[in-house]
């Protein structure tokens, strides 16, 4: 058997029940799957105070491979657009955690340990998650930043990717 | 020691073989099995190889090793809105004649 894409999922943190995504600021993996392109499927919108000033976000995210036999090699998360993607002037980071720390609010950055965050675009330049085996979890951070004087856009987007190997 | 390919290997066309890691190296008396595992970047999934060496001393061998190609990707697509006020100018405005009200 190999891994399929449907066997990969993502889903919130905050809780083994929690649906809410501004309360995916890691802790405990959710049972909630991400819906991928649904409009505040993990950030609230950027409000015109936060337009205006800018506005740094966090959201702890997990990826399971859920396949029962098999396992993802070599993982990778990685985006293929930066900026290009939606508004020209919103990013995202991201930073893979070894533990599932929780942080006080969105606004704060995961401190225990501290993370290195970088856009990641491209599968060259992917976040490496490793070898994640039948059933694990690994634990992504996701940054998303907002510079100062953005204007508004309607379904901003940031779209990532986890690629791996399969046998 | 010296291998030599009696078969099964001459037909192997993957394009992009970048390494192997030698995983595993049994001498179990007679018989010797090497098995690695092939990571490539083709698309297409390869089918299992293997193929039979013969070694000095016309010791036959078995190799055996994995060929992994990548998973279907996976995406996830984040969506949010961005707000703006219509006249920030005004907005601002608005908050001083709030301000001096109260």
């Amino acid at each position: 058997m190999s891994i399929i894409a449907g066997d990969i999922k993502f889903y919130l943190t905050g809780g083994a029940d929690n649906a809410d995504v501004n309360a995916s600021l890691g802790g405990i993996t959710s049972s909630i799957e991400i819906t991928t392109a649904a409009l505040n499927n993990l950030f609230d919108n950027i409000n015109a105070d936060e337009a205006i000033a800018g506005d740094t976000e966090y959201r702890a995210i997990a990826v399971k491979n859920t396949s029962v036999t098999d396992t993802l090699y070599n993982a990778k998360l990685f985006c293929e657009d930066g900026y290009a993607e939606g508004s020209a002037t919103t990013y995202a980071e991201f930073a893979l955690d070894s533990g599932t720390q929780t942080i006080a609010d969105e606004s704060t950055a995961p401190s225990n340990p501290s993370l290195t965050f970088s856009t990641h675009v491209g599968e060259a330049n992917g976040l490496l998650l490793g070898d994640i085996a039948a059933g694990a979890v690994v634990r992504v951070w996701i940054k998303r930043i907002c510079t100062a004087d953005t204007a508004a856009y309607s379904e901003d987007k940031q779209t990532i990717k986890v690629r791996g190997q399969t046998i | 020691m010296s291998l030599y390919f009696l078969d099964g290997v001459s037909d192997i066309e993957e394009p992009v073989t970048l390494a192997w890691n030698v995983l595993n190296y049994v001498d179990s008396g007679s018989t010797l099995e090497l098995q690695w595992n092939v990571y490539n970047n083709v698309e297409e999934l390869l089918e299992l190889r293997w193929a039979v060496l013969e070694v000095l001393f016309d010791t036959s061998v078995e190799l055996q090793w994995n060929v992994y190609n990548f998973a279907e990707d996976v995406e996830l697509q984040l969506l949010w809105n961005i707000f703006e006020y219509e006249d920030p100018e005004y907005h601002f405005k608005t908050d001083k004649r709030i301000k001096s009200f109260m």
